[in-house]
């Protein structure tokens, strides 16, 4: 009996459910209850009438970006669609703007972006970002915001971009120079030093600029030479420093990379020259032999000295 | 008179040794790599993947031209553009493609060290003390299990659907002793 109770009304909720769809009970509610009085008074009204909030609905995907290496930045496009219920002319195109954020990094931003085109509530807006190569890898957060004419704010951080790794340095002088060599002689340095930009994002920790060095044989007689050995290399200098292996100074192995020793490229702008992103390794000569006979020195027989990076 | 003689020789061998250091060298370039967290690249045992590495040569004023050697790691790494040397002009980005197999018999948090050197090319004749450049870049391919694939979503609804299944035992177990009582 309770069974056949509970269909019925069952059945009769569906009927009622079926017949308010038919007959448009919804739009029949709606003109007939206007709000409208059946007797007239004047009545004050304070109609404050907000206007719908801008949305950044759609950020335009970006592939993972191969930076451009030193010192020449790279430019990144970032495209974002708005709507603003109001129409597209409510929507403040000088406010459209695009940020990058990763922890520890500076921002990188365009606060200038132009519109490419809008049509009814819609607007697509295009930013160009600038990156340098120093700008971290992995993930960045890309903020897109824009305002209304009333200025409310609309923000999208749904998406990233993933910057590559970039490995790279430059070394320089043009030329080593030592002042004067003579056989029998200890700790002779070249006048200046090598000097290391990191070209990248990447740091390089200590140990991990390496110098492969080889003898420089003389080139009548290769059975002498200035022994890989001999030399050695250190970031410090002052009081031949650079040439005691004792202290912090690094002796070379022949054919073998050798981490220098306190080394340390860290990731950065190298342009700004005052030492960020930039090492000097001090080279030294610490014993030239009393046997050495007057021929040329190189690299000839043993081939090229190698720094690396890791 | 000897003295004189072993002054000569000394400043000789002054001169020869300065010409030999004496030697210009501006070296730079650069390899940008995909980002991997931790340097690890996760891979299942039989995966197969193409990597791209970039040379460019952005500080430099001249070609110069890189050799690629896969130091350590061939097993699993090769290189699949047909040759080691890649010459790069400033200004320019040049892709090196490689590919790397994971076998199938690699075992779950099995690790394979993967070493790729990028060596600048020098020339190796006449008198100088030549300088070379290279860059070494490391990673590991880390092997992740394949139920480590299983889509999360298919996770969330079976766990739905073992909840709703337990739901209804309960209800019937409920009405029989609803039943049972009666």
């Amino acid at each position: 009996m309770e069974k056949k109770g509970a269909i019925i009304i069952v059945l009769i909720c569906m009927i009622l459910v079926i017949l308010a769809i038919n007959f448009n009970v919804m739009d029949i509610l709606k003109k007939t209850i206007t709000g409208q009085a059946s007797t007239t008074q004047t009545v004050s009204l304070n109609i404050s009438v907000s206007s719908g909030n801008p949305f950044v609905y759609f950020i335009t995907p970006v592939s993972a970006v191969t930076l451009t290496d030193a010192p020449n930045p790279t430019y990144l496009t970032i495209n974002f669609s708005a709507n603003d219920s109001d129409g597209a002319a409510n929507l403040n195109n000088v406010t459209a703007a695009v940020n990058l954020t990763k922890a520890t990094e500076a921002l990188r931003m365009n606060s200038s972006c132009t519109v490419k085109d809008f049509s009814g509530n819609y607007a697509n807006y295009s930013c160009n970002v600038t990156l340098w190569w120093f700008d971290g890898d992995g993930d960045w957060t890309i903020y897109a915001n824009i305002s209304d004419l009333n200025s409310n704010i609309a923000v999208n951080n749904t998406k990233t971009v993933t910057l590559n790794t970039l490995t790279g340095f430059v070394m320089s002088p043009s030329a080593l120079t030592f002042g004067s060599l003579t056989p029998g002689t200890y700790n002779q340095t070249p006048t200046n030093y090598l000097l290391l930009n990191n070209t990248g994002n990447v740091d390089i920790s200590s140990g991990n600029v390496q110098i492969n060095a080889t003898d420089l044989r003389g080139e009548t007689t290769s059975s002498q030479a200035l022994y890989a050995g001999n030399f050695s290399a250190s970031p410090y200098t002052g009081g031949n420093i650079e040439c005691n292996i004792t202290a912090s100074a690094t002796q070379m192995v022949n054919k073998t990379f050798t981490g220098v020793a306190n080394t340390i490229l860290a990731a950065g702008n190298y342009t700004i020259n005052d030492g960020t992103a930039q090492e000097r390794v001090y080279l030294c000569l610490r014993e030239i032999g009393g046997e050495l006979s007057q021929q040329y020195y190189s690299t000839q027989n043993l081939g090229s000295w190698t720094v690396k990076i890791v | 008179m000897k003295n004189n003689k072993n002054q000569n020789i000394r400043r000789f061998i002054s001169l020869a040794v300065l010409i030999v250091f004496g030697i210009s060298f501006i070296s730079a370039f650069s390899i940008s790599a995909p980002y991997m967290e931790n340097k690890e690249l996760k891979m299942s045992p039989g995966e197969i993947k193409d990597l791209e590495f970039v040379l460019q040569n952005g500080g430099a004023t001249e070609e110069i031209n890189v050799k690629v050697t896969i130091l350590d790691g061939s097993d699993i790494i090769r290189l699949i553009d047909g040759n080691d040397i890649y010459p790069v002009t400033p200004g320019e980005k040049v892709s090196v493609n490689m590919k790397i197999t994971m076998p199938e018999d690699a075992k779950t948090s099995q690790n394979y060290s993967v070493k790729i050197g990028f060596k600048e090319v020098t020339s190796e004749g006449g008198s100088n003390f030549g300088f070379g450049t290279e860059i070494e870049q490391n990673f590991n391919a880390v092997i992740i299990g394949k139920e480590n694939k299983i889509n999360s979503k298919l996770i969330l609804y079976l766990a739905i659907g073992i909840v709703l299944i337990l739901l209804i035992i309960v209800l019937i177990i409920a009405t029989k002793k609803k039943k049972s009582k009666k």
